[in-house]
């Protein structure tokens, strides 16, 4: 019995749902980034964005039977942290600015 | 496994890393430059070491995750050469006072980044790479805090930057699925042999890879970011994110697009086409009438990445080899351009406007001929650099049956012309000065204005011995497959 | 050594241009400037006669000199571009009035801008200007033929727009870039499809190789001479591309005289010979040519009648002169378009000089209707202009006559096409000698104007007399060298290098022959043609005499019979109103819904609504750019749905 065979033997979910799920996730981020005005609620779309593509690394490392796709989805993971921690500085950093968290109204810079 | 192939990076991530600590210490006067310092020594370090390893063997490190071939080599110069000219328009800035080490380390990571790119053996490394400058960039727009338009371009940069490399990265993650693998040059082998062509799989990847990277480059409908952004950021850090950006945007695209995605030419070679046009367009007319340089060059750069695209859908050695000499002759022109708003927008309050620049041909007649200049060769106005690249661009194009392409790459150049040529002009034209300043220009940014002029006239003058190295760098890469 | 003479003459103006402005804000004495500016040209025509006269002791096929200074670019696929000149019978000729005429032009500024500001600028200018035509002239391969001819454009419109806080100046100035960056593409196009099919842009090899490689008659052969002639087209100010010139007059007088009436304007001119074996490859687009020379001349003749500002009335005629040319050169008749050139330097900038002293005179005045009169109180101008009037009519003896009457007996002498092309320069002279006798008759003739004249006239110094005496003097003389029936040293001259069939090797070792020699006229035929040219001439006069010559009452009546007719032609046929509409069309089309109505625009037309489109973009684009980072990512988004959309579409 192959090794894929195995392990969805094991765990019983089908390839195709890591990719389903993933491109939900990727899609409700992309909707999250589109209608969210407070900039913590970008960031946590944003961070969808790059946990769908997790989803769909560890799927295709299970579908390759390699671990590429893993070691991939770490990194991802690293860089999305350092990501959100430099994002939240920015944030607090433009809130004590300006004392409001809507992206909307940042629009000093425009043409 | 061969580490010290790993130098140049090695050495301007250390360096990083150690301005950053430098930056605690006490400010006392000689401190002050200490991190600076640093930086400008391990830059030119690591050109030496690029320069010592050229001749040698191509050789890949870290499990064929780094590679160190010609191509690498000859990037790693370039982005070490603009890391230090960007120190140097950052010297002595008053706004960075307090912030030297932060500023300095910034810069080195971000460069680190840049030829991590370049380097790139697999898609992991590749997007550490982007990942890593863009980050480093994030927080350099936003370093002046005082100022909020400097914060608004630092978080705009990250979340929309963030968009981008989401959507790149789950385009690497499709083409890992369709290929199963992540390294590039087995990529080729697998999207060839296997049936993959028709399956909607690498079309997806393709897909979202294009848009990541177009983002990064600037491309249209992705460049919404560019003004805003370049306009917000501190001036020195405007021309880092011009000059870098691009040279570590298109290092990416010629790595996959060379390379790895070489063998589904006939898939991507349209869609890159249209959108290198439409950039070319709407970048060339969106520059017109502004009044802003930064935001003028924000918007040309736009346009210069169009051009760029043009060299990269043509998919043949003759495409990298331009693309990369374009890099260099448009390094040199918008160095030159930067270090002349630097300047300006030291001695006056608005320098950035067009309008402040008007009399410098005579008031300060060496910044009026290097801005001139580099006027001039943007345009790409014969027989300057700027001329010669898109000429080599656009004749790859011709060569690969898109002379349709050519033909809006030069209807662009034309328009371009509207914008560049008001600069020249309000630069030359007489009567009374804005200011009657007597502020001496630090001597750090006149040698980056002068040098990089200079460069804009050497590239042009010794195209020849620049267009074998390029090509060098080239056939380096299009190794196995024969198309 | 001629090949060093060569650097020489192109260099000399360059040190000149580069001298001139390294002064930066300290203006130099007026004299420094004299010297450093008329001296650089004055030299570089000494050093060219040397050459020419080095060249006349020559064999006739020794005389092609090519000198390298150094190779520039050598791709590994076989393309080379050297930094190389070629000097040869072709381009001594231009060099030699280049810069013989251009010396005089740059003696007679001395003392025609002495008043203006920006001195030093001027001469700066012109001489950059000499020294890009001498580039392009000079060049050895298409290349540098670029390089020269881009910056011949730059030069230009700097010197249009040398009264830079005229915003009437400044307008023009872009229209002619803008026009003239179009023909630019049409050349870098046809650079690339050479390159394509032959590999190389050097003279020599691409003229040897062309008959071998690019089928005659094809289509490759026809886009590379139409993308050349697009060049041509753009710089020499013909049809549909000549509305940049006329606006040219803007310019300072000297300017007109020499860029838009010698030299640059003729640049066309010398592509089409220069390249002529590219052109004879494609017998369709040397009919093309010829046919849009020849309807440039009529054309423009029928608007030189109703200008009443004496530079435009001239600017005209020059567009209608060198519609002559090219339509020579569109017949084959290379030699005969190279001697009406010649002549035409000579006669036309004597007239622009001419015209110069008398708006100096009479302090700034241009307009016909404040002159009349002139001749007593203007005597040398009088004779001056008189002379250049009765050369370009073509009056037997006057140099215009010999030239221009070669093209018209070479046009009859080409079939019935050519029995067309006979018609319509025939009726062009009859038209010329007309326009140009309404000039003469009356600014010089006729009674003054309403009101006379006010204060003194401003008269004129030797800096200026000079050389407009040595043009007419030339003007009368200079025709002499080529006479029909008789010896034509022009053609011989130039017979090497325009001369000859381009010959195909065939793959049996034959020769075909592409191309053709254009067929000479039989002595009966020309004397039927010298005839009606002389008929035509004559009567051209005559009928200015009766209209203008006693006063404005006969003229008055017969444009008030004609209003339409009249505004018609004053308007230029429309040209510049029609781009105009065809702009706002495309634009309305686009859906731009920011813009207005615009109403016909008369002045500055074409140029300027192009501008208004692009500026009306670019600000709906930086409407767009909002600010909000959410529509840039939105943006973002969408494009990546175009993308993937543009991606399926190519996959099926």
């Amino acid at each position: 019995m192959n090794a894929l065979a195995h392990a969805a033997a094991v765990t019983g979910v089908p390839h195709s749902s890591y990719i389903g799920l993933s491109v939900l996730l990727f899609a409700i981020g992309l909707f999250g980034v589109a209608r969210r005005r407070n900039p913590l609620l970008l960031l946590l779309s944003v961070e969808l964005l790059l946990n769908a593509a997790n989803v769909a690394l560890i799927g295709f490392s299970r579908y390759w039977n390699n671990s590429d796709g893993q070691i991939f989805a770490l990194v991802v993971m690293v860089v999305a942290a350092a990501e959100v921690v430099i994002g939240l500085g920015l944030v607090v950093a433009v809130f004590r600015q300006r004392r409001a968290l809507d992206v909307d109204e940042m629009t000093e810079l425009r043409g | 496994m061969n580490t010290s192939v790993l130098t140049p990076f090695l050495i301007v991530s250390g360096a990083g890393v150690l301005a950053l600590l430098l930056g605690v210490l006490p400010a006392r006067r000689a401190a002050r430059m200490l991190p600076t310092a640093t930086g400008i020594v391990a830059l030119v370090a690591a050109i030496i070491m690029s320069r010592v390893q050229w001749g040698g063997p191509d050789e890949t490190a870290l499990a064929s995750n780094y590679l160190s071939d010609r191509f690498t080599l000859l990037l790693d110069s370039i982005l070490a050469v603009i890391g230090i000219a960007v120190l140097l328009l950052a010297w002595r800035e008053s706004s960075s006072a307090d912030k030297r080490g932060e500023y300095a380390g910034l810069i080195l990571l971000s460069v680190a980044g840049m030829m991590l790119v370049a380097a790139a053996g697999t898609t992991i490394v590749l997007f550490l790479g982007i990942e890593l400058f863009s980050v480093s960039l994030y927080i350099l727009c936003a370093l002046e805090t005082w100022r909020s338009r400097s914060l608004e371009a630092g978080l705009k940069y990250l979340i929309v930057g963030a968009v981008g490399s989401g959507i790149l990265v789950y385009g690497l993650a499709l083409l890992y699925g369709a290929t199963g693998t992540t390294v590039l040059s087995e990529m080729q082998h697998a999207l060839i042999d296997g049936d993959m062509l028709r399956d909607p799989l690498p079309i997806a990847a393709l897909t979202m890879i294009v848009v990541g990277l177009g983002f990064k480059a600037s491309a249209v409908p992705f460049h919404m970011w560019t003004p805003d952004v370049y306009d917000g950021a501190p001036t020195p850090i405007t021309a880092f994110m011009a000059t870098g950006t691009k040279v570590a945007a298109f290092a990416a695209f010629i790595r996959l697009f060379s390379d790895s995605l070489l063998g589904m030419f006939d898939d991507w070679r349209l869609p890159v086409a249209i959108l290198a046009a439409v950039t070319v367009i709407i970048g060339n007319i969106a520059a017109l009438l502004q009044p802003g340089m930064k935001r003028m060059l924000a918007y040309s750069g736009v346009a210069q990445a169009g051009y760029l695209l043009i060299g990269i859908a043509a998919g043949s050695v003759a495409g990298v080899e331009a693309v990369l000499y374009y890099l260099l002759a448009y390094t040199a022109m918008t160095m030159a351009a930067f270090a002349v708003v630097v300047m300006r927008e030291r001695e006056v309050l608005d320098g950035d406007q067009i309008g402040a620049l008007r009399g410098i041909g005579r008031s300060r007649p060496m910044m009026g001929v290097v801005l001139t200049l580099a006027m001039l060769s943007l345009a790409g106005f014969p027989p300057l650099a700027g001329f010669i690249g898109k000429f080599m661009l656009f004749g790859a194009a011709v060569d690969a049956d898109l002379t349709w392409l050519a033909i809006v790459g030069a209807v662009g150049s034309m328009i371009s012309l509207g914008y560049y040529l008001k600069v020249v002009a309000v630069a030359w034209q007489s009567g009374p000065p804005v200011d009657d300043t007597t502020y001496r220009t630090p001597r750090s940014v006149t040698i980056v204005a002068v040098v990089s002029a200079a460069a804009i006239v050497l590239v042009a003058l010794f195209a020849d011995p620049l267009l074998t190295l390029c090509s060098d760098a080239a056939q380096g890469l299009i190794g196995t497959i024969n198309r | 050594m001629i090949g060093t003479l060569g650097w020489i003459v192109l260099g000399l103006p360059l040190l000149g241009a580069l001298v001139l402005m390294a002064f930066g804000a300290k203006e130099p004495p007026k004299r420094v400037t004299q010297l450093v500016g008329c001296g650089s040209i004055g030299l570089a025509f000494l050093a060219t006669v040397v050459a020419f006269f080095s060249m006349l002791s020559e064999h006739a096929e020794e005389r092609t000199h090519v000198s390298r200074l150094w190779e520039w670019i050598d791709i590994g696929q076989g393309l080379k571009v050297d930094l190389a000149i070629r000097i040869d019978q072709l381009s001594i000729m231009m060099m030699l009035v280049i810069t013989g005429v251009g010396f005089l032009i740059h003696l007679y500024s001395t003392e025609y801008m002495a008043h203006e500001d920006g001195y030093r600028r001027f001469f700066a200018e012109m001489n950059f200007f000499v020294f890009s035509m001498l580039l392009l002239v000079e060049a050895a391969n298409f290349v540098f033929l670029i390089v020269g001819w881009a910056l011949v454009g730059l030069a230009s419109y700097l010197l249009i727009g040398f009264y830079y806080d005229r915003p009437v100046a400044v307008a023009a100035a872009k229209k002619a870039f803008v026009i003239n960056v179009l023909g630019d593409i049409g050349m870098v196009i046809a650079c690339f499809l050479l390159v394509r099919e032959l590999g190389t842009l050097d003279y020599d090899q691409v003229f040897a190789l062309a008959p071998q490689f690019i089928p005659a008659g094809g289509g490759v052969a026809l886009s590379i001479a139409l993308l050349l002639f697009v060049g041509a087209m753009a710089k020499s100010a013909q049809a549909p591309l000549h509305t940049w010139l006329p606006d040219a007059m803007e310019g300072p007088t000297p300017v007109s005289a020499l860029i838009h009436a010698a030299t640059m304007v003729t640049a066309g001119v010398y592509l089409v010979v220069r390249t002529h074996v590219l052109f004879e490859l494609s017998p369709l687009a040397m009919n093309i040519v010829a046919g849009v020379g020849a309807f440039t001349l009529l054309m423009a003749a029928t608007i030189a009648i109703a200008q009443v500002d004496i530079k435009r009335v001239l600017a005209w005629s020059t567009v209608s002169q060198i519609g002559y040319m090219i339509m020579a050169t569109g017949l084959g008749a290379y030699a005969s378009g190279m001697f009406h050139f010649l002549t035409h330097a000579f006669f036309k900038a004597l007239l622009f000089l001419t015209a110069g002293i008398i708006i100096h005179a009479l302090h700034g005045e241009q307009s016909l209707d404040k002159m009349g009169a002139l001749r007593k109180p203007l005597r040398f101008a009088y004779f001056a202009f008189a002379t250049g009037c009765l050369a370009i009519a073509g009056v037997p003896g006057f140099s215009g006559f010999f030239s221009k009457d070669e093209i018209i007996s070479m046009a009859a002498a080409q079939g019935t096409y050519g029995w067309v092309l006979f018609g319509v320069s025939t009726l062009g002279a009859f038209l010329t000698a007309f326009y140009m006798f309404r000039l003469l008759l009356r600014v010089f003739h006729g009674t003054e104007p309403e009101g006379g004249y006010h204060g003194e006239f401003h008269m004129s110094g030797a800096a200026m007399t000079v050389p407009v005496a040595i043009l007419t003097v030339l003007s009368i003389i200079g025709g002499w060298i080529q006479v029909p029936f008789g010896w034509k040293k022009v053609t011989d001259w130039l017979e090497p290098v325009v001369g000859g069939i381009p010959q195909k090797v065939n793959a049996d070792g034959t020769l075909t022959a592409v191309g053709h020699v254009a067929a000479e006229p039989s002595h009966n035929l020309e004397v039927i043609t010298i005839s009606a040219s002389l008929a035509v001439a004559l009567l051209g006069i005559l009928l200015a005499w009766y209209i203008f010559a006693n006063g404005p009452e006969r003229r008055l009546r017969i444009s008030a019979r004609h209003p339409h007719l009249r505004s018609f032609l004053e308007d230029a046929w429309r040209f510049d109103e029609v781009y105009d509409e065809t702009v706002v069309l495309a634009g309305r089309a686009s859906g731009d819904g920011l813009r207005d109505h615009v109403e016909p625009k008369v002045v500055i037309g074409a140029g300027r609504g192009v501008q208004e489109l692009f500026s009306d973009m670019a600000r709906f684009m930086h409407q767009i750019q909002s600010g909000l980072v959410r529509t840039y990512a939105v943006a973002l988004m969408a494009g990546l749905a175009a993308v993937a959309v543009i991606f399926i579409l190519v996959s099926r």
